[in-house]
């Protein structure tokens, strides 16, 4: 509208009767706002909280994790120091993980035993994350059968939107705050074992 | 230099004055300031007395009285496109215009609906009339006194002496002299905003337009059945306590005419009913909580309505002019959505909807009611750009496409075989539109919160783009940006600004719907359609009876326009309602009532005849 001229040539004042020329998208602000991740829980699943896990191979990890269960704290425990924190880790499928709230978080999906011991709880474990690759799932403790029992919903739910980082960003933000051992000198060393 | 004609009528030319540079961005050959005193019974149409209006560059002034203005056949300056009328709530001026058989400007700047504008979402600590304004921007004023004694002296109706009539063309004038000086300031608001200018003085002449067609609709008025208006006001003192005996008999909550918060209860006990609270642990007993729970339990609306009718209706607040039509001021832009806001009492939509029945046309004539089906959707889903709510309002019933498509019921579903669905998902997509939480649909529909929580979740999933979009709006308002709608109404959210998230993120599809319905009222007037009035999102016309059915799809096909001019990728459904004479119009939730109501009237007739 500001382009248009009048026969003499001299701009044209504004016409209420053309609303198209005054349209307007409601996008004038220069302000939005995003939803950050500052910290990625690292937990199995609530019992009440349907989930779906990650395929992507790049969004799994094999690793080693140390689990303070009073504090209900996992720390990731890198080879450098494996050899001191041997007897208490836990080996691991890390897994990549969204609630049906929207909430990411990463699962530590027990490995089988090297010594080949059968574990119910950790196998029915194992089972419920390949479910929840192709389903929306919720697993409860099941004491009378001594493993997890897994709901499966039905009807049509969509996918999860998955977070737009890498593995790397959300391994950072899942072991930011001192959550990484990566010597002998870390404080939970030195608090297990004395300085 | 003042030169009198008479003692009323003067014409001044002062020395040209050059124009402020705020108003340099107005490319208009002359810039006339107006205002009009005029009086009117409540419903009636005003009789302008006096008017006074100053061009702003020439310094030019026209003072005229009653006698002088009703002889002339036009406005005694210019009104055309190249000419920019201004004036404070211009529908009261184009009323004067209308009244007076004059062709309303073409170019109006209303610098009411601009200080709102301006203002909107902030306290203005002196209100929205023109002294208000002055004081806003610290402007000089006449004192608050001084016009009650002025607005006084108007409203005796006359006669008046003839230095009482220079006083009030003198009062007059004072007000055009506030308007010269506002003028520039809100000029400048309006060019300093983001944007181009022209856009922004386009929108605010948008604005001014929708003035006339507010002014033409208060002049049209809604026709009412006065007869029955009247045989009710004579009558309501006993049929209020027969209609509480006959309701009551199925509730037992009344003492007399007072209403037992224990017997009711009582009753929601037997009926093992859940009822809404107040922190302090009492029924929340207030008419918002019984509106919604009798949607969510109808055997509760007869109470609501008998609750509503006793508490708020005052017959005789109802404006009713002596040709029996329902005038009242419209409130146009009063909304912070920027929507009209007439006062419930004194608009026949705005009291109980039984009392709509009083609205019928006269003799030869009918009317339509024309509103915009689901039109928050619309705009939700074509502003928003979501394909999925597209899809969902495009197919005709947004509410069981919904189900569908949250795969709560099968794809095969009609609104016959999946009623129960289709009501619980209807009550999560209007909640959503209004910013509910969970536990406040659970409410509205009668469902468990677990359900409800689980429905939300389910509309966040399936509208994915939409909820994105308006989680965004929210976000936007919150950090202290704007929020506007596509013509530019804004909502402020200035820093120390509070905002209930709920209104923001109801605001685009609130405001934009008012836009919609104001370019379908502006459309439908100047195409001379009878456009009676606005009520919320849809037009009541009236017709005479061989034209109706014509201006009906005229209407209809404006309103589908307007629609379009707001949603451009989606046009909105306009549903129609039409009565012919003789018969009356319903809103259907309320013809119980109005049959009730009406069945008593008769019988107290009857008796005060026998007596």
């Amino acid at each position: 509208m500001s382009d248009q001229n009048d026969s003499n040539g001299k701009k044209s004042a504004p016409d209420p009767f053309d609303p198209d020329s005054l349209r307007v998208s409601g996008d004038v602000n220069a302000i939005g706002a995003e939803r950050l991740i500052l910290r990625l829980p690292v937990r199995k699943p609530g019992k009440q909280e349907f989930f779906r896990v990650n395929t992507d191979p790049t969004f799994r990890l094999s690793c080693a994790i140390l689990e303070l269960k009073d504090e209900r704290e996992f720390y990731l425990v890198t080879p450098e120091a494996l050899h001191v924190l041997e007897e208490d880790v836990r080996y691991v499928d890390l897994r990549l993980c969204r609630s049906r709230q929207g909430i990411s978080f990463f699962w530590p999906v027990p490995m089988p035993s090297p010594d080949g011991r059968r574990n119910s709880w950790n196998e029915s474990a194992r089972e419920a994350a390949k479910i929840a690759e192709s389903g929306w799932i919720r697993m409860i403790s099941n004491m009378a059968e001594g493993s997890y029992s897994v709901y499966r919903a039905t009807g049509t739910i969509p996918d999860p939107e998955w977070p737009d980082k890498s593995m790397r960003e959300l391994i950072e933000l899942a072991f930011k705050d001192g959550k990484l051992i990566n010597s002998e000198d870390h404080p939970v060393v030195q608090q297990l074992y004395g300085g | 230099m003042l030169v009198k004609n008479s003692a009323i009528e003067a014409q001044s030319q002062a020395p040209t004055l050059p124009l402020p540079n705020e108003l340099q961005a107005l490319r208009y050959r002359e810039i006339w300031c107006c205002d009009f005193e005029y009086f009117g019974a409540d419903g009636d149409l005003p009789t302008p007395m006096c008017m006074v209006a100053r061009e702003a560059r020439s310094g030019r002034t026209i003072r005229l009285w009653q006698h002088q203005l009703v002889r002339r056949t036009s406005p005694p300056f210019d009104t055309g496109a190249d000419v920019l009328f201004v004036a404070y709530f211009a529908s009261a001026e184009v009323g004067c215009f209308l009244a007076l058989g004059w062709e309303p400007p073409v170019r109006i700047l209303d610098l009411f609906t601009e200080f709102r504008a301006v203002t909107n979402g902030f306290s203005v600590p002196h209100g929205n009339g023109l002294l208000g304004a002055l004081a806003y921007f610290g402007l000089p004023m006449m004192g608050g006194d001084e016009k009650t004694t002025m607005r006084d002296l108007i409203l005796t109706g006359g006669p008046w002496s003839h230095d009482e009539q220079n006083a009030i063309l003198d009062y007059c004038q004072e007000d055009v002299d506030a308007l010269l000086r506002l003028l520039p300031i809100i000029v400048s608001r309006l060019a300093s905003q983001t944007g181009d200018t022209d856009v922004r003085i386009g929108q605010a002449l948008l604005r001014g337009r929708y003035m006339t067609a507010v002014a033409r609709m208060e002049y049209v008025g809604v026709p009412i059945d006065t007869v029955a208006l009247q045989r009710l006001g004579a009558n309501w003192d006993s049929i209020k306590l027969a209609l509480i005996s006959e309701v009551d008999k199925d509730y037992g909550v009344f003492d007399g005419q007072i209403f037992k918060a224990s017997r009711f209860n009582d009753w929601l006990t037997r009926k093992g009913m859940p009822w809404p609270r107040l922190s302090t642990g009492r029924l929340a007993l207030d008419d918002d909580t019984f509106r919604q729970m009798a949607r969510a339990y109808p055997e509760v609306a007869p109470l609501r309505e008998l609750r509503h009718a006793l508490g708020t209706l005052r017959l005789n607040k109802l404006h009713v002019g002596a040709d029996g039509r329902n005038r009242c001021l419209l409130s146009p832009f009063s909304a912070k959505t920027g929507r009209n806001q007439p006062s419930s009492a004194k608009f026949i939509f705005g009291p109980s909807r039984w009392l709509r029945g009083l609205i019928k046309p006269r003799k030869g004539y009918g009317i339509a009611y024309l509103d915009f089906g689901s039109q928050e959707i619309a705009i939700a889903a074509a502003l928003s750009g979501d394909p999925v709510m597209i899809d969902a309002y495009t197919s005709g019933d947004p509410y069981l496409s919904f189900a569908i498509q949250a795969g709560l019921a099968p794809e095969d579903a009609t609104k016959e075989t999946h009623k129960a669905v289709r009501n619980r998902c209807k009550a999560i997509v209007l909640g959503v539109g209004y910013g509910m939480g969970a536990e406040s649909m659970a409410y509205r529909a009668g469902l468990q919160n677990a359900e409800a929580r689980e429905l939300l979740q389910r509309y966040r999933e399936t509208y994915r783009v939409f909820s994105t979009w308006a989680d965004n709006n929210v976000n936007v308002a919150l950090a202290g940006g704007e929020l506007q709608t596509v013509y530019g109404w804004p909502l402020r959210c200035g820093p120390g600004q509070q905002q209930n998230p709920r209104s923001l993120l109801n605001f685009p599809m609130q405001g934009n719907g008012a836009e919609m319905l104001r370019l379908a009222a502006c459309m439908g007037t100047e195409a001379s359609l009878r456009v009676c009035a606005p009520i919320h999102d849809a037009l009541l016309l009236e017709a005479p009876l061989e034209r109706l059915d014509e201006d009906v799809a005229r209407l209809k096909a404006i309103m589908v326009e307007a629609s379009k001019l707001v949603m451009k990728t989606l046009s909105c459904r306009v549903d129609t309602e039409i009565v012919r004479y003789p018969d009356r119009y319903h809103d259907e939730a309320g013809v119980e009532m109005w049959n009730r109501v009406m069945g008593l009237l008769d019988s107290a007739e009857a008796q005060a005849r026998d007596r």
